[in-house]
C-alpha cells in the first residue's frame, strides 16, 4: 500500500516473517507498509473505537495476509491488504464504541467488585440466563451494573462460564509463544482444489474459508436448518463479502440422514473448519483426530473461544478484553474501552486462513486448534511504553489525511440455507 | 416437600450424575426431582435407585415445562429424566445464533 507521503515501516513484513517461520515455511517477504497507526487509522479502526491502540496489531493483521501471499501467491480477489478487513464490518453498519458499549451494541464492560469484565449478551436468549448468573431476576442493563459492583470477577466469569454466558476478564495476559497449536497426522500430496466443509458461523471461521476460496478451494458451508448462520439476518452487504460464492448445505443433524450425511461431508472434506464448543461434536460422535487419520492429508481446524479445556464460549468482543485490548488502552489513555468491532473475529479468521493453508500444503494431516484470546493476544505483539507509543501515534494518525482503505466488493452470490443440498447430497 | 427456588440454584440428582441449574423458576414451592427421586442442593454421597421413565440429561440443554413457567440448564449430564410435580421436563429447542456479535 504504497501512497507517496505516507510513513511506511516493516512492522507488517517482519510479523510475517515471525509467521512464516513459525510455519517452518522458507518464504521471507521485505516490502514496506503503512505504519501501525496509519494502517489503524485507514482501516477505520481509529474512527471506531475514537483513539489510538499503542500495539502494531493493524500491521501486523497486514502482515499475517502478506504471510498468506508469500505461501499462495497474490491471487486475485485476495484483499489489497490485511488490516482493511478488520475495519469491513463497522465501516458497513456505520457502528462506533459508545463509551462503555462496544460498536456491535450487545457488550459493554462492567466495573466488577474487584476489577473489571465485559458482558457480551448478543443471542436473545441470554438475557434468560442473567438471573441464574448473578443469582437474582435481574433484567435490565441498570440492575446488572448495581449487582456486577457487588461481585469478583472471577467468581462472575467461572458462573458464566457454567452457564454459557460470554463474560471475560479485562486483563493483559503475557504474550504466548505460539499462536496456535497442531497435532500431525499422515500427510498427503494436496488437492489443486481442496474441498472445504465449514460448519463455523459469525465471523472468523467464514472470513478465513472466504480467503481459502480464493485461493482456489471450494467451500461448503454447513448449517443447521433451523439454526442458520446468524449473520444471515445481519448486514447483507457484509455477509456477502464474506459468505458470497461458498455452496450451502444443510443438515439436521438431530435427524439419523441429516447425521449420516453431515458425517460422509466431514469424511469427504480435505479441509473441515469448525468453531463449536467440543461437547456439541462429542455427544454428536465426531472426533476430529479420527477423521484426520482417515483421511491422509485432511486439515481440521478448531477455533475456540480461549481454547478446548477453558470450554468457555465468547465473541470477538469479550474475547478481545481478556486478550488485553482494554487494558492497553486504560494504561494508555486512561480509559479502558472496546478497540475496534468484534476485533478477535477478524484478526483470528485471518490466521487461521494462513495456518490452515500452510499446514495444508505441506502434506496437511493435522489437527489445527486456536484460542481466539491466544491468537489475538499474540498479534497484538510485543508492546512497549504504552503511553508515549499512544502520544506518538496520535500523532502520527491525527496528521494523516489520506482516505480509508478502498472497501472491498464482491461480485459473486450468497448461497441461501441449503440451497445446494440436491446437488451435493446427490454426490455431484 | 416443595421449596420455592432462586435463580442460579444448583440441584444435583439423587440417582444419577445429573446437575441442573435454575433458570427461572415461580415464586411457588416446586418439587423437582429427577429419576423419580428429589434433587438436592449437593451431590449425594452415594446413588440412590431409579425409577419410572428416564430419557437422561445432556449437558449444555435447557429444560422447560410444557407452559415454560420454569427453566433449567443442565450443568452436568446423566441418566435421569427431570421433573416437577410429576410431568417430565423437556428439552428446549437449540439458542439461536446470534446476527452480529
Amino acid at each position: 500500500m504504497s501512497s507517496g507521503t505516507s510513513l511506511q515501516t516493516n512492522h507488517a513484513a517482519n510479523y510475517a516473517n515471525e509467521l512464516l517461520s513459525s510455519l517452518s515455511r522458507s518464504e521471507r517477504v521485505d516490502q514496506l507498509s503503512d505504519h501501525p497507526a496509519i494502517a489503524y487509522k485507514r482501516s477505520g479502526l481509529l474512527k471506531t473505537t475514537g483513539l489510538v491502540l499503542p500495539s502494531p496489531l493493524a500491521a501486523h493483521a497486514d502482515g499475517a495476509l502478506m504471510a498468506l501471499k508469500a505461501i499462495a501467491g497474490d491471487k486475485p480477489g485476495l484483499p489489497v491488504n490485511g488490516s482493511l478487513l478488520l475495519g469491513e464490518r463497522a465501516r458497513l453498519r456505520r457502528t462506533m464504541r459508545k463509551g462503555r458499549m462496544c460498536a456491535g451494541g450487545y457488550g459493554r464492560l462492567l466495573d466488577s467488585f474487584d476489577g473489571r469484565i465485559a458482558l457480551n449478551l448478543v443471542r436473545d436468549d441470554d438475557w434468560d440466563l442473567v438471573p441464574a448468573w448473578l443469582e437474582d431476576y435481574v433484567t435490565d442493563w441498570n440492575g446488572i451494573v448495581a449487582k456486577v459492583g457487588g461481585i469478583n470477577t472471577d467468581y462472575l466469569v467461572a458462573r458464566a462460564a457454567e452457564i454459557g454466558l460470554a463474560v471475560a476478564k479485562e486483563e493483559l495476559p503475557d504474550r504466548p509463544d505460539g499462536w496456535f497449536t497442531s497435532q500431525t497426522f499422515e500427510k498427503a500430496k494436496p488437492e489443486k482444489t481442496p474441498l472445504i466443509a465449514d460448519l463455523s458461523g459469525l465471523w472468523a471461521g467464514p472470513l478465513a474459508s472466504s480467503l481459502l476460496m480464493r485461493l482456489g478451494a471450494s467451500v461448503i458451508k454447513v448449517e443447521g436448518p433451523n439454526r442458520p448462520d446468524g449473520m444471515r439476518n445481519g448486514h447483507a452487504g457484509f455477509y456477502k463479502l464474506i459468505n458470497a460464492g461458498k455452496s450451502c448445505l444443510a443438515f439436521d443433524f438431530k435427524s439419523d440422514a441429516g447425521l449420516a450425511g453431515l458425517k460422509d461431508l466431514l469424511e469427504r472434506a480435505d479441509i473441515v473448519i469448525e468453531a463449536s464448543r467440543p461437547r456439541a461434536f462429542e455427544q454428536l460422535g465426531i472426533v476430529a483426530e479420527d477423521y484426520t487419520i482417515r483421511k491422509p492429508g485432511k486439515v481440521w481446524a478448531r477455533l475456540t473461544a480461549y481454547g478446548r479445556d477453558a470450554n468457555r464460549i465468547g465473541f470477538g468482543d469479550d474475547i478481545a478484553i481478556s486478550a488485553g485490548t482494554s487494558a492497553i488502552m486504560n494504561a494508555a489513555h486512561g480509559k479502558p474501552c472496546f478497540v475496534g468491532d468484534a476485533i478477535a473475529d477478524p484478526v483470528n479468521g485471518l490466521h487461521l486462513a494462513l495456518a490452515i493453508w500452510a499446514r495444508y500444503q505441506q502434506g496437511g494431516g493435522a489437527v489445527i486448534d486456536m484460542s481466539m484470546r491466544d491468537t489475538l493476544r499474540y498479534a497484538l505483539g510485543d508492546l512497549g511504553d504504552l503511553k508515549s507509543t499512544a502520544e506518538e501515534w496520535s500523532d502520527i494518525a491525527g496528521a494523516d489525511i489520506s482516505p480509508l482503505y478502498p472497501m472491498r466488493r464482491t461480485s459473486r452470490r450468497v448461497h441461501e440455507l441449503g440451497e445446494d443440498n440436491p446437488f451435493i447430497l446427490r454426490g455431484v | 416437600m416443595g421449596q420455592i427456588y432462586k435463580p442460579g440454584t444448583k440441584l444435583s440428582s439423587t440417582v444419577c450424575k445429573t446437575q441442573i441449574m435454575v433458570l427461572r423458576a415461580p415464586a411457588e414451592e416446586l418439587e423437582i426431582t429427577c429419576g423419580g427421586a428429589p434433587m438436592q442442593v449437593g451431590d449425594p454421597a452415594e446413588l440412590g435407585d431409579m425409577t419410572g421413565e428416564n430419557f437422561g440429561t445432556l449437558v449444555g440443554k435447557r429444560y422447560t415445562d410444557e407452559a415454560e413457567s420454569m427453566e433449567f440448564l443442565c450443568t452436568r449430564g446423566g441418566d435421569g429424566s427431570v421433573g416437577v410435580g410429576g410431568y417430565v421436563i423437556d428439552v428446549k429447542a437449540a439458542k439461536k445464533l446470534p446476527s452480529s456479535d
